[in-house]
C-alpha cells in the first residue's frame, strides 16, 4: 500500500508531523461531434500530496515550518525516500509563524449520497447523454459537439495526529457548444455543466435553453444605449457574483489584507435598498457537484452562518488562519447558502433591465470586486418588449453596489451554492455594440 | 550551462513499454503511448509566510492511444500495473472499443519511423539551488514593492519552475525530451477606502534562475503602477485608436487567429476560418506565426504530444490567411498536414489542436512616431484575460491599465478594468503600424473554452489598430 510505504519514508526522514492526502480517480470521457461519438477515453488515476511539518523554538515565539510535495503512484521506496528528505529538510528551514495541526474528530461527517452509486459508469454516462440531447433540433438549433465527463473520486486523509477521513464522491462535468442558423449566418453559443446526480430533467433543461438562446442571438440587433438599466443575471453568472461574498470570507485572505471583509464588517449599506444579504457556508449540498465532508487537513466540515443581517459574524478559516486570527476554526467549507431575497423572480423580471444569458467570458474579480464581460447574447426588457442583443459589453462592481442588489426569492442548487435563481444589479455600464 | 537530465522513471519504465508496443501492435492498427514526468518546485513570499512546495504542475503517468477499424480510444494510467502490462491496456482499450460501436471512422493513424532526443540547457540550474536563497531574492523584491506606499496592503513575489520529461513510443518511433521552464510573479493588492485594486508582473522562459535577475528592477515600477491604478477611471465608452503593447499584441493574436486556426474547430465546424483560407483577414503589413519551434519560450518543445515534430506554421501572410495549426486527428479529418501542435494539459487529459508560441512579426514603424499619429485613444497596457469566438470572430479582452493618448502623447490618466471588443478581421484590418520591437511572453496558460490549460508565449511588436472599449 502506497499510504504505509509513505508513512515509513517520512519517517525514515525525521518527519515528525506530516499529512498524506490521496486521490483515486476513475473517470470515463465521451467526446462527441454532432450525435457521432469522435472519441472515448478511460482514466484511471492516483495521486498523492504530502505536507512535511516541523516545529522550531526561535525567541520570542515557536514557528513552523511546511513543505507540500508531490509523490507519483508507482514511485519506488529510494524516491519516496529522496523526496521525503528534501521535504524534511525544507521544511525545517522555514520558520513561519507557528499554527496547530489538525486533530480528528469524533463526530460523524456530513454524507450525502448520488444516484450513480446505483448505476453502472457507462449506463449513468449514457443516461446523461440522452438528456443532453433530449431537445436537439428544437426550432433548427441542434447540438454542435459535446464533451461529457463523470468520473468517482475517492479521497483519503491520514496525517500524524491520528486523522484517518475517506470518502468517495461523483463528479461530471461537460461543456457542449450549440448552433442556430445555416451557412455564414451561423451562429453558435458555448456553454459548461457540472452534475453529482443523473438528474437528467436539469441537464436537459440546461440544453433546452441553450437551444433557445441560439436561437435567439441568431434575430439579437445590437446591443444599444442601455444607460439607466438595471443587470439581471440568473444560474452560474448569479452565482459567479454571490461567490464574492464567501471568497471575501476567507480566512487567509482577510489574514494576509487582500480581503475586503473582516469580522463584524457590514457587506450592505445603511439605507440601501436592496435585499440583506444572509450566507451560510456548508460542506455539501444535494446536486452541488463540489463539496466535500472534510477540508484538504482532515477538518470535519460542518455548516456555519457567516453573514446574518448583512453583518460578517463568522470567517471561513482552516486550522491554520484560524489560530493566526484568533478565531474559532470552521474548516475550509467549499460551498454556501445564500438566502432568498424579498421579490420573486417574476417581480424582477417585471421591472425594465437588461438581462445577459451569455459573455464571452464573464469575470467576476472577487479582490477588486469588478465584473463584466462582452455580450454574447442579452435580453433588454423595457417598454414591454423583450429584445435580444448582441455585442458590446458590462462591467460594473460589486462594491458599487453595496446594499443594492435584489435577490430572488426563489432558490436553485448551483455549482457551488443553494442561491436564488436571479438577482438584479442596480449600478452597471453597458457599452453599446456600435 | 546546464543540461536538462533525462528522466530516470521513464527510462526505467521504457523496456516495459516497449515490449508492451510490441505486443499490442499485433491487435491494434495503431497503437502508441506517451509517458510524461514532470517534476516542479514553487517559491513563495509574503510578508507573513515563506514557502517552497512542488508545482501543482507535477504529473506522472501514460497514455495509450489506440486505432482499430478507423475508430480511436484512449486508456490514461497514473502508474504501469505489474504483470502482463499489454494484457491489462488491452482489457481496458478493447472495453471502450466494444462500447464505442457506432464511434467517427478515422484514416490510419501515422506513424513514421523516427528517433529522436531534445535536452534542452539552462544557464543556472533552480533544481539544485539553495532554497533560502531563492526566498531570501525575492523577498528583496516583495518588500521593494511593499514598501513603496503604506496604499499596499499586500504583496507576493512567487517563481516556479518545471521539468517537463516526455517519452513517446510507437512501433517505429522512439522520441525523448527533458525541458526547463520557469515563471515568477509580483502580484500586489492596494486599498483606498472602500477601492481595492490588484496588479500583477510576470516573467518567463526556459530559463533557470537567471529570471531572478529581470524582477528586481522591476518591483519599484510596477509598484507605482499599482498605486495608479487606484486613480483609475472609468473609460468613456466608444470606439478609439488604441496601441497594444508586445503583451496585448501577443493577447491579440492569441486569441483573433490562434484559436480561431485550431483545426480541431475547423472540423467541427466551429471555426470561420476554415471558409477564409486563401482570403484577405488583415491588414497587408500583418504576418502571424505559430510554432513550438518558432521561437524559444514556454511553448517550445521537440514533439507534440501525439508524437509529431514541432515545426513553424506561417498563419497569416501580408494579411492573407494562409494555414490552421493541427492536431494529428483534426488533420486526418481534414486531409491536412499534421504540424505537431497537438497537446494535453497533462497525461490523463485529451489531446486537441493547441498553440504554442504565437506572434505578430516585427515591422518597421518606430513606438514614438505610432504614438505621435494617436489623437485620441488608449494605450493597452496590462491584461487580465481573453477569450475566442473562433465561429463569429467576436474578440473579448479584459484588460486592468489603459493609459489615455491625446495629441500624441500620455496624459497621465488611466483607466481600469477595461473590456476591449471586436469583430476580429476588423481590428486586424485596421492594424496600421507595426513597431519593429519583439516581445514574447509565456507567463500565463490557455484553455481551451474554459478547461485543458497548456503553457503557451505569445507577444511580438507594439501594433496601432482601433478597437471598441468599455
Amino acid at each position: 500500500m502506497m499510504i504505509e510505504r509513505i508513512v515509513s519514508g517520512l519517517k525514515a526522514a525525521g518527519a515528525e508531523d506530516w499529512k498524506i492526502v490521496e486521490k483515486r480517480n476513475d473517470g470515463l470521457e465521451w467526446y462527441f461531434i454532432g450525435k457521432t461519438l469522435d472519441t472515448a477515453r478511460s482514466v484511471t488515476t492516483a495521486s498523492y500530496d504530502v505536507s512535511v511539518y516541523s516545529e522550531g523554538s526561535v525567541v520570542p515565539a515557536k514557528t513552523r515550518g511546511e513543505c507540500a510535495v508531490k509523490i507519483q503512484s508507482g514511485a519506488g521506496d529510494a524516491e519516496i525516500a529522496s523526496i521525503l528528505r528534501r521535504a524534511a529538510a525544507t521544511a525545517a528551514a522555514m520558520d513561519n509563524p507557528w499554527y496547530p495541526l489538525t486533530e480528528p474528530s469524533s463526530e460523524a461527517p456530513a454524507r450525502i449520497s448520488s444516484g450513480f452509486d446505483s448505476l453502472p459508469r457507462g449506463e449513468g454516462m449514457e443516461r446523461v447523454r440522452a438528456a443532453l440531447y433530449a431537445h436537439d433540433g428544437l426550432d433548427g438549433a441542434t447540438i454542435n459537439s459535446l464533451e461529457l465527463f463523470l468520473r468517482k473520486v475517492s479521497t483519503r486523509i491520514v496525517n500524524s495526529r491520528g486523522v484517518d477521513v475517506d470518502w468517495s464522491l461523483w463528479r461530471g462535468n461537460g461543456e457542449f457548444i450549440v448552433n442556430a442558423g445555416r451557412g455564414s449566418g451561423e451562429i453558435e453559443l458555448y456553454s459548461e455543466f457540472e452534475f453529482s446526480e443523473p438528474d437528467t430533467e436539469r441537464l436537459s433543461e440546461t440544453v433546452r435553453r441553450q437551444l433557445v438562446a441560439a436561437r435567439d442571438r441568431l434575430v439579437a440587433v445590437a446591443t444599444p444605449d442601455c444607460a439607466g438599466l438595471p443587470l439581471l443575471l440568473s444560474g452560474e453568472l448569479a452565482e459567479q457574483v454571490y461567490g464574492y461574498y464567501l471568497d471575501n470570507l476567507d480566512g487567509h485572505a482577510v489574514y494576509e489584507k487582500f480581503s475586503n471583509f473582516n469580522l463584524g464588517d457590514q457587506v450592505g449599506k445603511e439605507g440601501g435598498t436592496g435585499d440583506r444579504v444572509e450566507l451560510s457556508a456548508v460542506p455539501l449540498a444535494k446536486g452541488c457537484p463540489n463539496g466535500a465532508p472534510y477540508d484538504g487537513s482532515g477538518f470535519l466540515l460542518k455548516g456555519m452562518k457567516c453573514i446574518e443581517a448583512g453583518r460578517v459574524v463568522r470567517l471561513v478559516t482552516s486550522v491554520k488562519y484560524a489560530h493566526y486570527l484568533n478565531l474559532p476554526a470552521t474548516g475550509i467549507l467549499p460551498l454556501f447558502v445564500l438566502a432568498p431575497g424579498s421579490l420573486a423572480e417574476k417581480e424582477l423580471r417585471s421591472m425594465p433591465h437588461i438581462e445577459a444569458v451569455t459573455f464571452s467570458d464573464f469575470f467576476v474579480d472577487t479582490t477588486t470586486g469588478d465584473f463584466g464581460g462582452e455580450i454574447r447574447l442579452a435580453y433588454i426588457h423595457r417598454d414591454g418588449k423583450r429584445i435580444p442583443v448582441t455585442g458590446g459589453s458590462i462591467t460594473g462592481s460589486v462594491t458599487t453596489n453595496r446594499g443594492e442588489l435584489l435577490l430572488s426569492r426563489e432558490v436553485e442548487a448551483k455549482s457551488r451554492s443553494l442561491s436564488p435563481v436571479a438577482c438584479l444589479i442596480p449600478i452597471v455600464t453597458v457599452s453599446p455594440a456600435t | 550551462m546546464h543540461e536538462c537530465e533525462a528522466s530516470e522513471r521513464l527510462n526505467q519504465c521504457k523496456p516495459r513499454l516497449r515490449s508492451a508496443i510490441a505486443a499490442l501492435e499485433k491487435s491494434y492498427g495503431y497503437i502508441s503511448v506517451l509517458g510524461t514526468d514532470s517534476k516542479g518546485i514553487s517559491f513563495g513570499v509574503t510578508a507573513r509566510e515563506r514557502r517552497v512546495d512542488d508545482s501543482q504542475w507535477s504529473e506522472r503517468g501514460f497514455v495509450f492511444r489506440a486505432q482499430k477499424d478507423g475508430r480511436i480510444v484512449e486508456y490514461a494510467l497514473s502508474e504501469l500495473p505489474e504483470g502482463n502490462l499489454a494484457s491489462h491496456v488491452a482489457a481496458r482499450l478493447n472495453g471502450l472499443f466494444d462500447s464505442a460501436g457506432g464511434a467517427r471512422s478515422y484514416p490510419s493513424l501515422p506513424d513514421e519511423a523516427a528517433r529522436a532526443s531534445w535536452f534542452a540547457k539552462v544557464a543556472v540550474d533552480p533544481f539544485s539551488a539553495d532554497p533560502e536563497t531563492i526566498l531570501d531574492r525575492l523577498d528583496a523584491v516583495r518588500k521593494t514593492v511593499a514598501e513603496t506606499s503604506p496604499e499596499i496592503v499586500f504583496a507576493r513575489a512567487a517563481l516556479e519552475y518545471m521539468r517537463v520529461s516526455k517519452v513517446f513510443i510507437s512501433p517505429r518511433r522512439d522520441l525523448e525530451q527533458s525541458f526547463i521552464w520557469g515563471q515568477a510573479y509580483v502580484v500586489a493588492v492596494a486599498r483606498r477606502g472602500e477601492l481595492t485594486k490588484e496588479n500583477y508582473e510576470a516573467f518567463s522562459g526556459l530559463k533557470g534562475l537567471e529570471m531572478l535577475e529581470e524582477m528586481a528592477p522591476c518591483a519599484q515600477p510596477f509598484a507605482k503602477e499599482t498605486i495608479e491604478l487606484l486613480g483609475a477611471e472609468k473609460i468613456a465608452p466608444g470606439e478609439y485608436e488604441v496601441i497594444a503593447t508586445p503583451d496585448i499584441t501577443g493577447l491579440i493574436a492569441h486569441e483573433a487567429f490562434g484559436h480561431g486556426v485550431e483545426t480541431d474547430m475547423f472540423v467541427k465546424g466551429r471555426a470561420l476560418a476554415k471558409d477564409y483560407l486563401g482570403k484577405r483577414v488583415a491588414s497587408e503589413i500583418v504576418d502571424m506565426y505559430d510554432g513550438a519551434q518558432g521561437a524559444e519560450q514556454c511553448g517550445s518543445y521537440l514533439f507534440d504530444d501525439e508524437g509529431s515534430f514541432a515545426t513553424r506554421t506561417l498563419i497569416i501572410k501580408d494579411g492573407v490567411l494562409v494555414a490552421g495549426i493541427s492536431d494529428i486527428q483534426s488533420a486526418l479529418a481534414l486531409g491536412t498536414e499534421p504540424t505537431g501542435n497537438g497537446r494535453r494539459q497533462a497525461f490523463d487529459h485529451k489531446a486537441y489542436a493547441r498553440m504554442t508560441n504565437t506572434y505578430i512579426q516585427s515591422g518597421k514603424d518606430r513606438l514614438e512616431d505610432m504614438m505621435a499619429s494617436v489623437k485620441h485613444g488608449y494605450l493597452l497596457a496590462k491584461m487580465n484575460s481573453g477569450m475566442e469566438d473562433p465561429k463569429n470572430w467576436g474578440i473579448q479582452l479584459v484588460l486592468s491599465l489603459a493609459r489615455e493618448i491625446r495629441d500624441g502623447k500620455l496624459t497621465g490618466k488611466v483607466a481600469g478594468p477595461v473590456v476591449c471588443a471586436g469583430y476580429v478581421p476588423q481590428v486586424l484590418s485596421d492594424i496600421s503600424m507595426i513597431s519593429g520591437d519583439f516581445e514574447l511572453h509565456g507567463s500565463g496558460y490557455c484553455g481551451k473554452g474554459h478547461k485543458e490549460y497548456v503553457k503557451v508565449s505569445a507577444g511580438g511588436p507594439y501594433i496601432k489598430t482601433r478597437m471598441r472599449l468599455g
